[in-house]
């Protein structure tokens, strides 16, 4: 990926740092050598960098996986998509008759009923799979959870409950679905689990990072964490081991508190980075999820007429809060998913950088998933960098077709043909555990925009597979404002690379997914992923 | 197991006056002791002889109120609350601009301890109608006001005569069922945002108590003093028949029939809680009852409640 250089016999590192890249003769002039050939007949890319993923793809595992989406643990089990509400429950069958405590809660997550025609899971089904331990399902949107009766029993929540979010059905009864923060956590709390807290756990984070290494990947974002002592703790500890795979970006929410303290609190944090670890993005939320019809849609809206989405943040307050961090000096990434929430953050940084001119001050919108080519000129006049949900394409591509965006707008959706040509910098994402984490997906997405069912989404929108490998090396390290030290290999750059069994530059562009990955290298660590031991 | 305690919900965009209203409540005399969630407490001021304890999570008040920040897990936050020794006797949650306060509001309904008190939302009058036309801001404009027991329709001193009447009607458009009260620097009388009866009140500290009209005509209240024994049932069936223009209830009442000889009565909104009391018997019992200037007078009201005395 260095523009000069981008093909290459042999790779020279030197304590963690890349030497040079040339022929071995280039090489020996740094001095005597050892020379590693283990490598030989594989391929070296530049460690791949995940611009938009969470820690929670470490936490996730320890439930039971029941996406719609066939999906590979971070221990390398792989696990068939649910493709039904009874094989959800089948699955949770099995896992139940495993569990030996017999009040232990089962949870699961990934739950997708967009694609069940408007089938919801109810409490027979889950009471299916028990009746004396609380059951869990946590749907894919993050929003939404089914319970058993048991789970309810414990949440005291009956059919005298009077909530918004409690679905009843034609007799009153509640039928299981929770919707809602209060019924979620309700829910959660019955269940004696805390998901949110078990995201920072040292076992979390290692599986994180075992994900990461499977695909290839050696900086992740974990995008965001309210960054508790402890969960800061155990980053540092765990980066600060050589045997640790991953770089780790976290950003701070910069909603959860007042712009001070987090000012404050991110400053205290910068500090305490290390090489493995970078302190200092921070985060914020502009609106919700096309597929939860959740973000904010200009006129006409959703397709299937769904009312507009939410705010997440006071589109007043918005440009408050980007100028406070802004003019602390610290850098911020923002979600933007629908349209609307995507030009009022334009707005306002626009707003800002007005009053606080800067050049390079790299926000970047995260999703962005419906930006139309007047949105992307003015990003790029305002050197406002884009992560594009490419992902989605081939996810949710479908819905987005027949029930979300329709027919016009789902073929521009994640445009990254346009933010290539208007000079946007841009780089591609998973936002794992939302989707897979494995960003040579994420590019194949990229370059081809074939949705599950196999249509194609915006055939002008495709990039071709050199700037969609640079949008998950260099592209997304710009982002991140580590494009100096990752995301390609030349002297002076940190010794990252991604081992492939097959050269993607060369391979027939729609198996650009499924070339397999032999490990990494992190620091000049070697990790191959048939080492990887993990629960 | 003690009362429920009552928990309210403050919505309304950035710049409507809810800190300016949680700061009058924090900084009451009343005796009671309020909890206040709040996402940023850079705006909270306190009276110089109030102020207890400052650290980066909470204000303690010498007044016995404390402020502390809504945090990522509101169910945490209250948990813990309820959990202390001395218990708030109100909580009130200021939810951020674009939030539908309902959502907040569910956490009462679904919690033993928490008994769903009034989702107050105020709104600006200088810039309500600009921001229900802006398709930005619209629809959640309309989902705050479609979830509110209460609006205030606040900074009515900037505007004049003709926009104040105007967007007073595009209020009641919206809501003719609920009281949509005018004031300026959101005042409201302190009676009005309490659920907790005055003679209830931890420290035995009475308010200076309203009767009759309200000196601002925002409320009438009645005092029914109670002495004789209530049947429970119908003291909830006369509460169930109060009209809309009927805001809040509150008071202790002595019952019949029962081993406890008090009960502790709040109506808020449409909700109703009826409770044993457990503090020491009460320095006075009885029933306050607040609402718009056209709630049922004295009269009326004896009418409703005399099924049961
Ligand atoms: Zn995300």
């Amino acid at each position: 990926m260095n523009s000069r250089r981008p093909v290459a016999s042999h790779v020279a590192v030197r304590d963690g740092h890349i030497l040079g890249a040339g022929t071995l003769e280039e090489l020996a002039g740094w001095g005597s050598y050892e020379l590693d050939e283990r490598f030989a007949d594989k391929v070296i890319m530049p460690g791949l960098v995940e611009g938009h993923a969470h820690s929670w793809e470490g936490s996730a595992w320890e439930d039971t996986f029941v996406g719609f989406m066939e999906r590979t643990a971070p221990n390398g089990i792989r696990h068939q998509g649910c493709g039904s509400i009874d094989q959800v429950v089948d699955r949770l069958i099995k896992v139940e008759a495993a569990l030996t405590d017999p009040d232990e809660a089962l949870m699961a997550w990934g739950f997708d009923p967009i694609f069940f025609d408007g089938r919801r899971m109810n409490l027979a089904d889950l009471d299916r799979v028990s009746t004396t331990r609380p059951v869990l399902v946590m749907h894919a949107s993050g929003h939404i959870v089914n319970g058993n009766s048991m789970l309810l029993e414990r949440g005291n929540i009956t059919a005298r409950t009077n909530v918004q979010g409690l679905m009843k059905d034609a007799n009153g009864q509640p039928t299981g679905e929770l919707q809602g923060p209060a019924l979620r956590q309700i829910a959660y709390k019955a269940a004696g689990k805390d998901r949110f807290l078990d995201m920072g756990k040292g076992e979390a984070l290692w599986r994180f990072a075992f994900s990461a290494q499977r695909a290839g990947v050696t900086t992740a974002t974990d995008l965001a964490n309210e960054l508790p002592e402890a969960t800061v703790e155990s980053m540092t500890a765990l980066t600060a081991r050589d045997d640790f795979p991953l770089r780790i970006v976290p950003a701070f929410v910069g909603m959860s508190c007042s712009a001070d303290d987090g000012i404050a609190r991110v400053k205290s944090l910068i500090p305490r980075s290390n090489d493995k670890l970078r302190f200092g993005l921070i985060k914020l939320v502009a609106d919700g999820s096309i597929q939860g019809f959740t973000a904010r849609l200009k006129w006409p809206g959703y397709y299937n007429g769904a009312e507009n989405g939410l705010w997440y943040i006071d589109p007043e307050e918005l440009p408050r809060r980007l100028a406070a961090y802004h003019e602390a000096g610290l850098q911020v990434h923002i979600h933007t998913n629908g349209d609307q929430a995507t030009e009022v953050t334009i707005d306002s940084i626009e707003q800002v950088l007005r009053n606080a001119p800067d050049a390079d001050a790299r926000f970047t919108l995260q999703h962005c998933q419906m930006a139309h080519d007047a949105h992307f000129r003015r990003m790029a006049r305002l050197g406002i960098c884009v992560n594009l949900f490419a992902n989605h394409l081939y996810y949710w591509g479908d819905q987005h077709y027949a029930h979300t965006m329709g027919p016009e707008r789902a073929h521009r959706m994640d445009a990254v043909g346009t933010a290539h040509k208007l000079g946007v910098a841009y780089a591609i994402h998973s936002d794992a555990p939302v989707t897979h984490l494995a960003p040579l997906f994420t590019a194949w997405c990229a370059v081809n925009r074939v949705t599950a069912t196999g249509r194609v989404l915006g055939e002008s929108e495709r990039i071709n597979v050199e700037d969609a490998l640079h949008a998950i090396t260099l592209g997304a390290a710009f982002t991140l404002k580590l494009d100096t030290e990752i995301g390609s290999i030349e002297t002076g750059k940190r010794a990252d690379f991604a081992i492939l069994d097959d050269d993607p530059l060369t391979v027939d562009p729609m198996r650009l997914k499924d070339i397999p990955i032999w490990g990494t290298v992190t620091g000049g660590e070697i990790f191959p992923c048939s080492e990887i031991d993990c629960a | 197991m003690a009362a429920p305690v009552p928990l309210s919900v403050i919505g309304g965009f950035l710049g409507t006056g809810k800190t300016t209203l949680l700061n009058q409540l924090l900084n009451n005399r009343s005796g009671i002791r309020f909890a206040v969630l709040v996402n940023d407490f850079g705006d909270i001021v306190v009276d110089g002889d109030l102020i207890a304890d400052h650290d980066g999570q909470s204000i303690t008040f010498a007044n016995g109120c404390v402020c502390c920040s809504l945090g990522n897990d509101l169910l945490a936050t209250l948990t813990q609350l309820l959990a202390q020794d001395e218990p708030p006797e109100q909580i009130l949650v200021e939810a951020s601009g674009v939030a539908d306060p309902r959502t907040i509001a569910d956490f009462a309904a679904l919690d033993s301890e928490l008994f769903r008190d009034l989702v107050i939302v105020l709104v600006d009058a200088q810039t309500l109608r600009q921001r229900a036309a802006d398709d930005r801001l619209s629809d959640t404009v309309t989902r705050q006001i479609a979830a509110a027991d209460l609006i205030i329709m606040n900074k009515c001193d900037l505007v004049d005569a003709d926009e104040r009447r105007a967007t007073r009607l595009w209020l009641q458009a919206q809501r003719g069922d609920i009281p949509i009260i005018e004031t300026q620097h959101a005042q409201v009388p302190f009676d009005v945002l309490s659920a907790v009866p005055p003679s209830a009140a931890s420290v035995a500290k009475m308010p200076a108590h309203h009767h009759g009209r309200n000196h601002t005509e925002l409320f009438r209240s009645e005092t029914m003093d109670k002495v004789e024994a209530v049947d429970l049932k119908i003291l909830r069936q006369s509460l169930e028949a109060l009209p809309s223009s009927i805001l809040r209830v509150k008071g202790i009442v002595p019952v019949q029939d029962r081993d406890e000889p008090f009960f502790l009565v709040q109506l808020s909104g449409r909700e109703i809680e009826i409770a044993p009391w457990r503090g020491t018997a009460p320095a006075r019992t009885g029933l306050i009852i607040i609402g718009t200037p056209d709630m049922p007078d004295r009269r009326q009201l004896d009418q409703i409640f005399r099924a049961e005395s």
